[in-house]
């Protein structure tokens, strides 16, 4: 059974199809990628599995449970994951507090004890404190750890989206474009981390990039969307063999 | 002097107050603040239990508008239902230590009646909504006369603990610093902790918030139960020091300065809220105290008093959202981190 299985979606906004008839499947420790031109339908793939959009027809299973009318929140809770393709972060929180929001769902102080704070409250906040901690060790962003957010420079706020997604601890991470608009440093050292999750943690991952270079390197399969319908998938090299891959997408770009 | 800060247990490193310097500051302004009933005259010990219930009601509005970004005009209504509350729990013989939290606790269900809006509605959407919880509690006020004593008004004992009557402003001071203290302090371990972060990360990024598994709505509606708590228990003191209460306690007026304390202090900040409602509070006594200066050579200022001090109002605003956009506080953190690395400041 897949981790993750997309069966026969499909989206409209107005007269448009965003996706028509797409099926995907993400397996246990996999490393999956979706590519396709702009506006192609993947940054709604990807809203369809978190929740934030409903399929119009289709039904999307997460470890054999029927998720498709689930609410975000409770598929968050199930062990889903995703960044934004424009950063989504808590702009005026520090790093730790938008980290610490990924423990949320797992904590149980209430007004009462928060607001007295010592006792229960303090307890949960430290040992929270302490998975936090791995993961900015992890990510390396020790340094900017109690930096505010929007104060950071916009590769190092990827980085943190990451980091916040981590924080879940999730089975299922989806990266909306988790590379876009990084120089090839920064391009690095993300292909490294997402690499390190998938194969440390055991993190299932699906991710839209359109860097090709990437996509090729790091991924087990790829997914090919274009026009909302999927048109090839496979391992790297069958898919960049592929004709009709090569016209729609690799060909516009060459 | 102090070179930055060294920090070796998570505990010391979450700590409000994070040095010796600092703590000892503010255990010296409490000792100031609890013996200045020994300095000041009654008026000015009216002025300051003002200053503290407007504290406590600005930081509830801070709660909700600052930190959860939900902006609401019910200010003035919460403040009422929680004065009214203290009004007829007193009446029947409620003492004062458990009227003050029941008051809260009733604005608290009241302001989360008002809150269902906010699945819906946001920004002036929203404010527009809860204007209308203002409006339903006046009509309600002045109509349910057996409870609310109508436009007449309403007469409140003052509060007895342990036979001790807090009869006049020098005795109800410490009650009210009390609970001011005692409530910001509250607010400031609130917001250290999941359910505060919570709040403003539905103000920065409501579907992020919901994408990472907070619960957006159950929590709008706590933020809007935690402020009415505190502005329904800034109401209850209010009844206690009024003495009588009547609608006219409770204009949309007393709204519109609440906002314009926590614009002034800084949204999303405790400080802020602080600052800001001694800020709004002193503005028109210093007014008062620059008019009855210059009465002498100007008799036809004190007249103009009332609109002097709209203008005044409006103004400060204006120009505080022009220079300082955020607020009061800001300007002390900035002073403050100058000086904890001085003179090495660059
Ligand atoms: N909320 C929306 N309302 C209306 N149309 C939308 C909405 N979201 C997406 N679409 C449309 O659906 C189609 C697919 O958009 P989508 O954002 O999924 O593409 P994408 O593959 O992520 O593109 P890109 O590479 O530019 O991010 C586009 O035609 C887009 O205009
Ligand atoms: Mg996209």
């Amino acid at each position: 059974m897949a981790r993750l299985e997309i069966a026969q979606v499909s989206l409209r906004f107005g007269g448009v199809y965003a996706l028509q008839d797409v099926s995907v499947q993400v397996g246990a420790g996999e490393l999956v990628a979706i590519i396709g031109p702009n506006g192609a339908g993947k940054t709604s793939l990807v809203n369809c599995v978190s929740g934030v959009y409903r399929p119009l027809v289709g039904r999307i299973h997460f470890e054999g449970q029927d998720i498709t009318r689930l609410a975000p929140a409770a598929r968050t809770r199930l062990g889903l994951a995703r960044t934004f393709q424009n950063i989504a972060l808590f702009k005026g929180m520090t790093v730790l507090d938008n980290l610490l929001i990924g423990r949320h769902f797992r904590q149980k102080t209430g007004v009462l004890a928060g607001g007295i704070y010592y006792g229960p409250g303090r307890r949960e906040e430290i040992a929270q404190r302490r998975v936090v901690e791995e993961i900015i060790d992890f990510l390396e962003i020790e340094h900017i750890r109690k930096k505010i957010v929007h104060t950071l420079p916009y590769g190092l706020q990827k980085r943190v989206e990451l980091a916040r997604a981590l924080a879940l601890e999730p089975k299922l991470l989806l990266l909306d474009e988790p590379m876009a608009g990084m120089n090839a440093e920064e391009k690095e050292d993300m292909a490294r981390f997402i690499l390190d999750v998938n194969e440390e943690k055991g993190t299932s991952i699906l991710m839209i990039e359109h860097d090709m270079g990437v996509v090729m390197d790091l991924s087990h399969r790829i997914y090919v969307l274009n026009f909302g319908k999927k048109i090839a998938e496979g391992e790297p090299a069958l898919v960049r063999g592929n004709r009709e891959v090569q016209l729609a997408y690799l060909g516009a770009e060459a | 002097m102090r070179c930055g800060d060294f920090r070796t247990t998570y505990a010391e490193d979450m700590a409000i107050f994070d040095s010796a310097l600092a703590r000892g500051l503010l255990a010296a302004l409490l000792v100031l603040l609890v013996l200045l009933p020994l300095l000041a005259t009654g008026y000015w010990l009216d002025v300051t239990n003002r200053i503290g219930i407007a504290v406590i009601a600005a930081t509830g509005l801070n709660i909700l508008t600052g930190f959860t970004g939900q902006i609401s005009l019910g200010n003035a209504a919460f403040l009422a239902v929680g004065a009214y509350s203290t009004a007829a729990l007193t009446a029947r013989g409620v003492p004062f230590l458990i009227a003050v939290p029941s008051s809260g606790l009733i604005s608290a269900l009241v302001g989360m009646i008002f809150g269902f809006p906010s699945l819906r509605l946001k920004g002036l959407y929203l404010a527009i909504a809860t204007l209308a919880a203002h409006f339903i509690v006046e009509f309600t006020v002045v109509h349910w006369e057996s409870m609310t004593g109508g436009v007449n008004g309403i007469g409140i004992d003052p509060p007895k603990l342990f036979g001790y009557a807090f009869d006049e402003d020098r005795k109800l001071y410490f009650p009210i610093l009390a609970a001011t203290v005692a409530m910001l302090w509250f607010a400031k371990n609130l917001f250290r902790t999941r359910v505060g972060k919570a709040f403003v990360a539905i103000r920065d990024q409501d579907i992020s918030a919901e994408v990472m598994g907070v619960a957006v709505f159950r929590h709008k509606l706590l933020s809007f139960a935690v402020s009415s708590f505190y502005v329904g228990v800034a109401g209850s003191l209010l009844a206690y020091q009024a003495r009588i209460i009547s609608p006219e306690n409770f204009p949309l007026g007393v709204a519109i300065d609440q906002l314009g304390m926590i614009i002034i202090g800084g949204l999303g900040s405790i400080l802020g809220s602080v600052l800001g409602a001694i800020f709004i509070t002193l503005l028109p006594e210093a007014l008062r105290l620059l008019t009855g200066a210059l009465a002498g050579s100007f008799p036809g200022l004190v007249q103009l008093f009332a609109s002097l001090k709209l203008g005044v109002f409006g103004l400060a605003i204006v120009l505080f959202l022009i220079f300082e956009p955020d607020g009061m506080a800001a300007r002390w953190h900035r002073i403050k981190a100058y000086w904890k690395l001085y003179p090495f400041s660059y």
